[in-house]
């Protein structure tokens, strides 16, 4: 078969379809093309006994040897050898394997010498396959064979099959895809090819022949390498990676594992509205509502979802917090603009609430925990049929697993928002860098009033403000302190009208931040511990029963049987002491800026304050009650009272409780 | 020269190391206090085991039908045989000497060993013994015999192998620590003597040749070695020198060849200089001017080239093979660049033209 090179590469003596030079096949009609003429062949003696890798090997092997033997020795002797002379048998036995390695040691060299004439004869190929060798000793070949035969014969397998493995050395080759590195010393005309893990052949060039052998190697590793990678990058976009390829359109908002649907989310959203409209006191002065959902709707129509029906309201209240219900229902405290300085700065934080409603993370973050949930509760009862203690331990494990899980979530869900906090300012026209200076100003103003907001930075849903800073920064560029934003003449009169705004009597200031917690719309772990609001209608006293809370006590029984509907009205007095030597004392409302501590009833709720909880079976329902609280009995449950501690046993004093409930209609 | 040298230097190192590691006297005199009541006891005194055997029961039959007499009986009946007669000297001190070193005191204590105190057969008072001591071991092969001196009884004992013996090691193997100068001084100066060819030359590689120069010092050490260590001395093995010693020392000359061997690689190089080429061998250098080489031509076995061939104007020719000589490629860049030499893929020679 003849083939002609063409111009390019091969031309196929069959058909004569042209194909590259590296084609072993025809891409036409198939055929085989023949193996063309090596690159490089070449046959060398190189002496043994003077060859420095030769006897590297040897010590490597014999090292190697000694080694496993000394472990091996060990072991045995630990497991049945006696303990008394535990280490001088053990010395006793290495020196005599000491002796048999150097006496193999002398054998092998002798063997070199005296066998193959210190010298070792190899030819050598390159071409397009890879790198091949071959050994031209025909007295290793023979004393191969020999020792195949003569341990067959003599019924040895050992020797047999040593005489086998040497003579499946006699020959071989490295394909360019095994190469993994090569080493060079030119001096000695050496090159090592190995593969991932070891040397495998030892290319030993003459002088002459060297350096055009070491460049054709570096050529070929490196472009087998660059077809492995290739072919990995290949393999890496076929399986959906991430950096290969153009990059892929960004996910749009709202995407992700979500059990409900957007009718469903407006109209949970709406229910909770409606809950959190009848707690809270509204700013209902046009010149600063109107002015606030202006705004919004500027930012909402910008957002990536501009369908939806969001509506903006004002908390009169002098908390500095802003909150987006599912659905679109965004709720700004006046603390809030009172602080902010200049329109952007207001609009960043509308922006970021309505990053939370254009990416539903209430309801993704609902569908997340009522799957970890799911599997929680399999795994429990998984562990639990094999033994109870194992169920206790996958309930636990499990508990806090979905608790840390869902706080991961809610810190990226804050991280998503500002991200498209930042798009929605942009396109709505405002400057990004409000967000940051915002953050600043929030950050300074909790720092004023003593309030660490990056204190537990790992369970707290919101992440710290010098993080979401640097994250902000990452697009906007460094942010000066000193940038002043716009503030028109809207801006102006509305904080002037909120200046003049009397703050709202004591009895009415409901922070924001309560309001959620009554209608369990903070975070989703205080969803079950949130208070309950009080009964329209209590109706008359039916009973009154004071009891006495040790500081100690975990829960105490009442022994009182509340029904569905009845009010509680729950009176406290005295003081109790959280630590053993603790010459501070707490009222009932415990002690105030504690409101963090997973292990507490209420991880949220000040530390020793007082606590009711109505119980029955698996239905539970805990109230901060503080000094004086009534709560309405959502089922026929018992009635306990505890302290909010998450150690109760070193606290003293004791708490006066007066237990009052009324019904509506005859007992 | 130098590279012969320093082998010889190692190796006379490594022997000599080895001849004061197993040097020892030829025999040992050790001397002790008879304890005749407990070795009549032993000999003569009831057996008292549980179950005997016919040896023990033969050996009580006789014991209880026959009279051995009393200690004082035996003790006369043992020197009567093997006594030797105490020198005319007043030895009073050298037995109080042994009796506090038997206790741990005095300077001699450090002789002691087993209950017994170890003498040099020249040492004085001993060496007054020792014609009694052999004559006895001559008359009847008795390893002990006895004498009386001050008073008192002394026990000899003659050790003809004292490896076997108890004697304290330093006694045995004095001259141990100076085998650890010998050693060290001989491979500091294998590493200190300059070397015959400089880095930069043609040479063979140094890293086997360091290898193995001292795995080749270890191996005839050890055949240098091993009749001083079968033998019971030194002198044993010399003595044995048309026997099994003498085997084993030709293979340390054998393995001291191969080393000088080593020495031939390790004196070759070639250098460049600015007019030629200087040629170390063995036993010199050489300098070849670049006008003395008439051409250069490849060795070539078949397909395989094993280096070139210088062919000086004087009809001379020298092989230069390049099989496990380093920097070999300095020499293909002289040649070429001089004109000399160009590689070729098959056997080709290229002749100066000038």
């Amino acid at each position: 078969m003849n083939v002609s090179p063409g111009p390019g590469g091969l031309t196929c003596p069959e058909c004569g379809a042209a194909s590259p030079a590296q084609a072993q096949f025809c891409g036409q009609c198939g055929s085989a093309f023949p193996d063309p003429a090596p690159e490089h062949q070449w046959m060398i003696s190189v002496p043994m006994l003077n060859n420095r890798f030769m006897l590297y090997d040897l010590a490597k092997l014999l090292f190697w040897t000694g080694i496993i033997i000394a472990v091996l020795m060990f072991v045995m002797l630990a497991a049945f050898g006696d303990r008394h002379d535990f280490l001088e048998t053990y010395l006793r036995i290495m020196q005599m394997f000491g002796y048999v390695l150097a006496g193999f040691a002398v054998l092998f060299l002798a063997i070199m010498l005296l066998f193959f004439g210190n010298r070792y004869r190899t030819g050598f190929t390159i071409d397009r396959n890879g790198v091949g060798w071959s050994s031209l000793m025909s007295r290793t070949k023979w004393a191969n064979r020999a020792a195949v035969v003569a341990g067959a014969l003599a019924a040895k397998p050992g020797v047999a099959g040593a005489g086998l493995l040497a003579e499946s050395q006699e020959q071989g080759i490295i394909e360019w895809d095994e190469i993994r590195k090569l080493k060079f010393y030119p001096a000695l005309c050496t090159i090592s090819v190995m593969n991932s893990w070891r040397v495998v052949i030892r290319l030993n060039c003459t002088p002459e022949n060297y350096p055009a052998i070491a460049e054709s190697l570096k050529r070929k590793a490196t472009k087998a390498a660059v077809q492995i990678l290739g072919f990995m990058l290949a393999l890496f976009v076929a399986s959906g990676g991430a950096w290969a390829g153009p990059p892929k359109p960004p996910k749009p908002a709202g995407s992700g594992l979500n059990f409900f649907s957007a009718e469903a989310e407006r109209s949970m959203g709406r229910r909770y509205a409606e809950q959190l409209n009848s707690k809270l006191n509204f700013v209902t002065d046009p010149s600063v509502s109107g002015y606030v959902s202006q705004i919004g709707r500027r930012l909402a129509a910008a957002s990536p979802s501009p369908s939806i029906a969001y509506e903006f309201r004002v908390v009169n209240t002098k908390e500095v917090n802003a909150f987006a219900v599912p659905g679109g229902f965004i709720y700004v405290n006046r603390g809030l603009i009172e602080l902010s300085q200049g329109e952007d700065e207001l609009a960043a934080v509308l922006a970021h609430e309505i990053g939370h409603v254009a990416a539903r993370h209430g309801t993704r973050q609902l569908s997340k925990q009522m799957l970890l949930q799911g599997i929680l509760i399999g795994s429990v009862a998984a562990a639990g049929a094999k033994s109870k203690k194992w169920g206790d331990v996958a309930a636990m494990a499990g508990t806090i697993g979905t608790f840390l899980a869902s706080m991961k979530y809610s810190r990226n869900d804050e991280y998503q928002a500002d991200a498209l906090a930042l798009d929605i300012l942009a396109s709505a026209g405002y400057r990004r860098e409000a967000l940051v200076r915002f953050f600043e100003r929030m950050d300074e103003s909790a720092r004023r009033s003593n309030r660490a907001m990056n204190f537990l930075a790992l369970v707290s849903t919101h992440p710290p403000a010098a993080e979401r800073i640097k994250r902000v920064e990452l697009s906007t560029g460094p942010v000066p302190r000193d940038l002043v934003f716009a503030a028109p003449p809207e801006f102006a009169s509305a904080k002037t009208l909120l200046a003049s705004l009397p703050a709202p009597p004591p009895n009415r200031d409901v922070t924001l931040s309560a309001a959620l917690r009554s209608v369990g719309l903070a975070e989703s772990r205080r969803s079950e511990e949130a208070a309950v609001p009080g009964c329209a209608d209590p109706g008359p006293v039916i009973l009154t029963r004071d009891f006495t809370v040790a500081g100690s006590t975990v829960w105490l029984n009442t022994g009182l049987n509340v029904a569905s509907g009845q009010t509680v009205s729950i009176e406290t007095s005295g003081e109790i002491y959280l630590r053993k030597d603790s010459t501070v004392p707490a009222g009932p409302d415990g002690v105030p800026g504690t409101g963090k501590g997973f292990w507490k009833p209420l991880s949220w709720a000040d530390t020793g304050a007082l606590l009711a909880r109505v119980e029955a079976g698996e239905n539970k329902k805990t109230v901060l009650i503080g000094g004086a609280a009534s709560f309405c009995v959502p089922f026929d449950s018992a009635l306990a009272l505890g302290i909010n501690d998450d150690n109760n046993f070193d606290n003293r004093g004791e708490l006066q409780v007066r237990v009052t409930i009324r019904q509506r209609g005859p007992q | 020269m130098i590279e012969i040298l320093r082998r010889l230097i190692l190796l006379a190192g490594a022997f000599a190391a080895a001849w004061f590691w197993f040097n020892s006297p030829a025999t040992l005199i050790s001397v002790c206090r008879p304890d005749f009541a407990k070795e009549y006891e032993r000999k003569y005194g009831e057996r008292k085991y549980a179950f005997m055997g016919a040896m023990e029961l033969g050996r009580e039959f006789i014991r209880k039908n026959t009279d051995p007499g009393g200690i004082e009986q035996f003790r006369k009946r043992t020197l009567e045989s093997r006594f030797i007669q105490p020198p005319a000297r007043d030895l009073g001190r050298w037995v109080d000497e042994i009796d506090a070193a038997l206790k741990g005191q005095g300077s001699a204590a450090r002789r002691v060993a087993k209950q017994q105190v170890f003498y040099l057969p020249e040492e004085s008072p001993v060496d007054l013994f020792v014609p009694g001591i052999k004559k006895v071991y001559g008359g009847a092969s008795w390893l002990n015999s006895y004498t009386t001196v001050a008073g008192r009884d002394l026990e000899f004992w003659y050790h003809p192998e004292p490896r076997d013996s108890d004697a304290p090691a330093w006694m045995l193997y004095p001259q141990r620590a100076q085998a650890w100068i010998w050693k060290l001084a001989a491979i500091a100066l294998y590493f200190l003597l300059p070397r015959a060819v400089r880095k930069q030359s043609v040479r063979h590689d140094p890293i086997p040749i360091l290898a193995l120069d001292f795995a080749g010092a270890s191996i005839a050490t050890f055949f240098f070695a091993l009749p001083l260590f079968v033998h019971d001395s030194n002198t044993a093995a010399v003595n044995d020198i048309f026997g099994g010693a003498g085997i084993s020392w030709l293979v340390t000359a054998f393995v001291v060849l191969l080393m000088m061997s080593n020495a031939r690689r390790a004196a070759f190089g070639v250098t460049v200089t600015q007019t030629g080429l200087r040629l170390s061998r063995l036993l010199g250098s050489r300098e070849i001017a670049f006008s003395q080489i008439g051409g250069i031509a490849p060795i070539d076995e078949g397909p395989e080239r094993l280096g070139l061939q210088l062919r000086l104007t004087t009809g001379e020719t020298i092989d230069l093979e390049w099989a496990g000589l380093m920097n070999f490629a300095v020499l293909l860049d002289v040649f070429s660049r001089t004109g000399y030499y160009r590689a070729a893929p098959t056997p080709a020679r290229i002749d100066r033209h000038d």
